[in-house]
């Protein structure tokens, strides 16, 4: 290498290493999109292609309910064509997902293996809460400095070609998410407008958005709500053709409830071909305008708010966004407190033991803390702990009889924010285990999951039972330990106890599984002297 | 408010064929102007002549279906394709006899200064005597004489080849039916011939030679008669693409096709016997209209051979090496040069050579890891093709969209698109219904800090040889949303995505004239009479309507409108009440004159826009284009003042009056020729550089040192 070339290079950027290659393809239900990117070691994230192409799975699925082969092939050639353009930049991570048109489909499973097979790619079918968190993930950032979502009651919606994603915050923390089945192309093909004249096809379609909002209004406190984000495609038309830009970054916008009333009346007259025709749009995007725009108008006014905040991103800058972390390693603390908050609030659906649940949560994820070098798990899991914590002892709802079991099916069955769908089942046997039998082959779910889950799940429920017995009594009397590690044991010297009957008891019953799964031998010992202050800690953060 | 003029009226529009022979005639003006150097003057005759028979295959061919298709559709002008037909006859018979009486004045001219073309009469018995053996042993053994026995069927003949044809009669009978026969001039003899002569250079001409002894091809007859002709064929022979299975081939057919198509003009030596005359007529089923007699040579193209012999340097310009780019003087990494700035490259006044060692440098770089290019006409040898043949023999990814239905390129183009092939590159045969037109280069690097990107867009092909000849401007730049853009479109080429918006480019067919009638548009939304807008745009040809419109709306709104067009110009300017405030210039000059430039003051945030577009219907609607702002400031104030300098051009520039001709601008003040100011713009750049003191490059600030 020439001197001038090191030498005209700052030297700042030559000690931060090379920027990593990331793609992301998004199987939906109108078109496939991939996006390649480089992320920087500072998380910086360059967009290098953008592509897109319109498959139109969503056609098969919400009218026949299954995928057809020509729509297969279809996908399958253009994943292929990714993986070239992938290959040119030797991409080192590649996430692929598949959103409502794959996921509701009876052939998904095939559809997921043929992906595999032909494309070499491993295909991930989102759950509708995963989706919301990506979309979240990514509103959060490109709103920075626009909008302090800590001090808003936000509603962010998404409409896609299959569902609109809805995402309820409260100052900074999400409270509620859910995904309904109105989406721009699956109102078309419910309702088959495009066969309709164009009035009578409108009409048709307000009255199913109307539907499905005023049951939103019922499950959604969308009264409270005093910021509207739209997210997604056809807001963002709307945005070009009538926001204000809000931030100088060109991704968001505001549009204000009145000329977005007109918008949508105009476009609402014309046809898809004029439209497409007027805007110079491919009239695959126009067919789906006016379904989204109904949608949006619809939610705006079930809000008691005047404008909408239009963000130019997507699902796809969250899996970016989660990609670029990967990459830096970065934890995403608003995501992490996004799943808590979801947890926690499926826990009062079920009238938790509250503060039970969050002592036992804290003690839990401090001996995995502890412990993280035995069992080596990621932060993810630490996440799942936690979750099963908090919701270990929902089932008590259905009944107290093998409450644990009515634990596992209700977390199994809930969607929580942010958590995939395999995630909140390793929770959901990490809660199902935290009392009575251990993991058994005669136990069909557990066996169902993947060996690397069953492993964290029993590693994860040696420790739960362990912080549940220290909380025997839901006194929370145990609030402070220090851990001392003689060869083959570890000892819990518990501070201002007097008595530690109640708690051995329960550890003789259920330490079972941690002695099992660390080979550690677990004592608990009254703590007279005060803890050394390097030992001291409180589980209560 | 005054009313409202009717945009559509054809009396606003010029037609785009006579405003094409207009062109021409100004390439003619430079060949008999007395202030051009002769050789340059023989070069401006011989393109005028091959220009015209582009027109004729193309244009007039074009027009002929039609008129045969029994169109009578009006074109914006107002002019049916039979009215059409018949001016551009009668512009075209003035134009051929006027270029011939300036050929034979150019040659006298010549003459006088030692170099002499000499007809048959001037011969002396020594050079006759030699032409004779010289016809003998060289022309002799290549003639294919086609014997016509009958006139059905006319032999096949290619079109713009020179011919005779002779009326033969057997020696002994003198009033005998003539016999008819066709001679092909062979294309591969030299059109002139040296002579011995006790001075100068003397030359005869390969026809005259032909037709003085071409009854030793015929023994026993005699040669009652003889004329010289050449035909025009249609070569606007149509290839559906749109569901080729193999478009090389399809392409190949094409081009072997346009052997046989239809007759669309009828060149022949003046003075021809009648009865020949009347024979050619009937057998090419051509009209009056459609015969040209030309008192003199018969193809001037020919001339070539004449400008491309060696010395006579005082007769040429002198010449002009291209300098080194401004915004690359001293560097020494073409890499880190483009990552640090945009570069512009404005050529032939700048060199080419950067482009082309871009690429060569990137073949034979371990960081490049795809190139993505369009080629569109490339030289022969062209080191780009040689260099992306290489790249991809060394397992670089090599994307080359060969355009092979860049018109009479088609052959050339099917010829690397193979050789590309089997070097192992990715080679697209163009979008089915598009022309890429876009001349845009793609280079991804991985870099210690990640990929990077390198882009070349331009207006001009990547075509080493007449980027010599061409005025073309091209930008280098590592910027992002370019390369983002660049990608984009070869994505969209590949088939690899649909269009997903773009960050700076507008492409065609799709936002190209939305774009600029945008611009437009806001130029005249903006204009005031304390702020006048300010419109200057430089183009080939100018023939679309609707910007032809939103550019009159704009003069009514008070905006200045400063025209640059080199060919077509379908505007009229100075209509009261309509392009009052457009004025039209056109240079023609010795680069031919090939950049898009696009200005708009867009009151005082100066916008500059370079297109691979011309403002033509076809341009915009039929093939794949891209238009791109030049964001650095430098860059852009360099293209106003080059774009000022053209306006201010009274040596070469015309003005284009309202009754559809141009004049010479005359302007008082110093002369100005505006390709000679770049020109010398170009050596003073290059000059300060080098004489720049010397000066040490310390390794620990080396940013001070990139400009």
């Amino acid at each position: 290498m020439s001197a001038a070339e090191n030498a005209v290079r700052p030297a700042a950027e030559a000690e931060r290493g090379p920027a990593k290659v990331v793609g992301v393809i998004d199987i939906g239900a109108n078109a496939m999109r991939m996006v390649i990117a480089q992320v920087r070691p500072d998380g910086a994230i360059e967009e290098l292609e953008r592509t897109q192409r319109a498959v139109r799975l969503g056609h098969d699925t919400f009218t026949h309910g299954r995928l057809s082969q020509r729509a297969m092939n279809a996908a399958l050639g253009v994943l292929r064509d990714c993986k070239k353009l992938l290959a040119t930049y030797q991409a080192e991570g590649v996430r692929a997902v598949a959103t409502s048109a794959v996921r509701e489909a009876a052939n998904a499973d095939a559809f997921v293996d043929r992906v595999a097979m032909a494309a070499d790619l491993d295909l991930e079918v989102l759950d509708p809460a995963e989706e919301s968190r990506l979309t979240v993930s990514a509103v959060r950032q490109a709103v920075q400095g626009v909008l302090d979502l800590g001090q808003a009651h936000a509603l962010i919606a998404e409409v896609g070609g299959g569902s609109t994603l809805l995402t309820v915050l409260d100052r900074g923390a999400i409270t509620a998410s859910a995904s309904y089945a109105l989406g721009s192309i699956r109102l078309q093909e419910h309702l088959a407008t495009t066969q309709e004249p164009q009035a009578r096809a409108v009409a048709l379609l307000r009255q199913q958005v109307s539907n499905v909002v005023e049951a939103i209004k019922r499950a959604l406190p969308l009264g409270k709500v005093n910021t509207f984000v739209a997210a997604g495609e056809e807001a963002r038309f709307a945005a070009q053709h009538i926001g204000q830009a809000a931030a100088p970054t060109g991704r968001v916008w505001t549009v204000e409830a009145k000329p977005f009333d007109r918008l949508v009346a105009d476009c609402a007259r014309l046809s898809p071909e004029r439209l497409s025709k007027k805007h110079g749009l491919p009239l695959q995007s126009t067919e789906r305008l006016v379904p989204a725009f109904l949608i949006y108008h619809a939610l705006l006014h079930a809000t008691p708010v005047e404008r909408m905040l239009v963000c130019g991103v997507s699902m796809r800058d969250g899996l970016l966004l989660d990609l670029a972390r990967r990459v830096t390693g970065a934890d995403d603390p608003e995501l992490a407190e996004g799943v808590i908050q979801s947890a926690r609030t499926i826990g009062e659906k079920y009238r938790y033991d509250a503060p039970h649940a969050e002592h036992v949560a804290a003690l839990a994820v401090r001996l995995f803390d502890e412990l993280q070098g035995e069992h080596g798990l990621s932060p993810r899991h630490r996440l799942l702990l936690r979750v099963a914590a908090t919701l270990h002892e929902i089932g008590g709802f259905v009944s107290n009889r093998s409450h644990h079991k009515h634990s596992y099916y209700l977390i199994a069955n809930s969607e929580v924010f942010g958590l995939r769908r395999e995630e909140v089942l390793v929770a959901a046997h990490v809660a199902r285990y935290h009392r009575r039998a251990a993991p058994k082959p005669t136990h069909l779910e557990y066996l169902a999951l993947p060996r690397e889950d069953r492993i964290a799940v029993n590693k994860l429920a040696a420790l739960l039972r362990v912080a549940d017995a220290l909380d025997r009594g839901h006194a929370r009397q145990v609030r402070d330990f220090h851990i001392e590690r003689p060869p083959g044991e570890l000892v819990l010297y518990v501070r201002g106890v007097a008595d530690l009957t109640v708690e051995r008891r329960a550890l003789e019953e259920k330490g079972d599984l941690f002695e099992d799964t660390y080979g550690l031998r677990l004592r608990l010992e009254e703590d007279a002297a005060p803890a050394p202050d390097a030992r001291r800690a409180s589980p209560m953060e | 408010m005054a009313i409202e003029p009717d945009l559509d009226a054809p009396e606003l529009f010029f037609n785009r064929e006579l405003s094409w022979l207009e062109f021409n005639d100004r390439v003619l003006r430079e060949g008999l102007s007395p202030d051009v150097p002769l050789m340059e003057r023989l070069k401006f005759l011989a393109i005028a002549s091959s220009n015209l028979d582009e027109f004729f295959m193309v244009r007039v061919a074009g027009l002929k279906q039609q008129l045969a298709a029994g169109r009578t559709a009006r074109d914006p002008s107002g002019l049916t394709p039979a009215e059409q037909l018949e001016r551009i006859s009668r512009r075209a018979h003035a134009m051929v006899a006027e270029q011939a009486a300036g050929i034979r004045e150019a040659l006298a001219r010549l003459a006088a200064r030692g170099l002499r073309v000499l007809g048959p009469a001037e011969w002396t018995a020594e050079q006759r005597s030699y032409l004779r053996s010289y016809f003998a042993s060289a022309v002799l053994p290549v003639l294919t004489p086609l014997a016509v026995e009958e006139l059905q069927p006319f032999p096949i003949l290619p079109g713009l080849g020179l011919n005779l044809l002779l009326g033969l009669a057997p020696a002994d009978s003198a009033d005998a039916a003539w016999k008819l026969a066709v001679v092909p001039v062979p294309a591969s003899l030299p059109r002139f011939i040296p002579v011995p002569a006790a001075e100068g250079l003397n030359q005869a001409v390969l026809e005259d030679v032909m037709v003085e002894f071409i009854g030793q091809l015929f023994p026993g007859f005699a040669v009652k008669a003889a004329t010289v002709f050449r035909l025009t064929r249609d070569a606007d022979v149509p290839v559906t693409d749109d569901d080729a299975a193999d478009l090389l081939q399809l392409i190949e057919e094409a081009v072997r096709s346009r052997r046989r198509q239809g007759v669309v003009r009828l060149g022949l030596s003046a003075h021809a016997d009648p009865r020949l005359r009347d024979w050619l007529k009937q057998w090419c089923e051509v009209g009056d209209d459609d015969v040209y007699e030309v008192d003199g040579l018969l193809d001037a193209a020919g001339l070539y051979e004449i400008v491309s012999r060696p010395g006579f340097e005082a007769l040429r310009e002198p010449d002009w090496p291209p300098q080194a780019p401004r915004d690359l003087l001293g560097a020494d990494d073409l890499w880190q040069a483009v990552a640090d700035h945009d570069v512009l490259l404005f050529h032939p006044y700048e060199s080419f050579q950067p482009v082309v060692r871009l690429i060569e440098l990137a073949a034979d770089d371990p960081k490049v890891i795809a190139i993505k290019q369009t080629l569109y006409r490339v030289s022969a040898n062209s080191p780009i093709v040689a260099a992306l043949a290489r790249a991809a023999e060394q397992g670089k990814q090599v994307t080359a969209l060969v355009e092979l239905k860049a018109r009479f390129d088609e052959a050339r183009n099917v010829n690397w698109a193979r050789r590309l092939e089997d070097a192992g590159c990715h080679v697209l045969y163009g979008v089915a219904g598009l022309k890429t037109h876009a001349k845009l280069l793609l280079i991804i690097r991985r870099e210690e800090h990640g990929i990077r990107r390198y882009v070349h867009a331009g207006t001009g092909n990547y075509n080493d040889r007449t980027a010599r000849v061409y005025s073309d401007v091209g930008l280098l730049t590592a910027d992002r949303d370019f390369a983002a853009d660049a990608s984009a479109f070869f994505n969209l080429l590949t088939g690899y995505s649909q269009a997903v918006g773009w960050h700076k480019f507008a492409i065609s067919p799709t936002e190209s004239r939305a774009r600029f009638v945008e611009l437009i548009e806001r130029e005249a939304a903006a204009s005031t009479p304390d702020q006048p807008g300010l419109i200057m745009a430089k183009m080939n040809s100018l023939e679309d309507k609707a910007l032809i419109q939103a550019l009159y709306r704009a003069s009514r709104a008070g905006v200045r409108v400063l025209l640059n067009v080199r060919g077509i110009c379908c505007l009229r300017p100075g209509v009261p009440g309509v392009s009052e405030n457009i004025e039209v210039i056109s240079i023609v000059d010795r680069y031919l004159e090939h950049a898009r430039v696009f200005y708009f003051r867009n009151g005082g945030h100066e916008e500059v826009y370079l297109s691979s577009a011309d403002w033509m219907g076809r341009n915009l609607d039929k093939r794949l284009e891209t238009v791109f702002p030049i964001t650095a400031a430098a860059l852009r104030a360099r293209l106003v003042g080059a774009l000022e300098t053209y306006f201010s051009d009274n040596v070469k520039a015309r003005r284009l009056q309202p009754d559809g001709s141009w004049a010479p601008v005359r302007r008082r003040g110093k002369p100005v020729r505006a390709q000679q100011k770049l020109y010398e713009e170009a050596v003073e750049a290059a000059r300060a550089a080098d004489q720049a003191p010397l000066q040490f490059r310390p390794m620990t600030r080396p940013a001070e040192t990139q400009s």
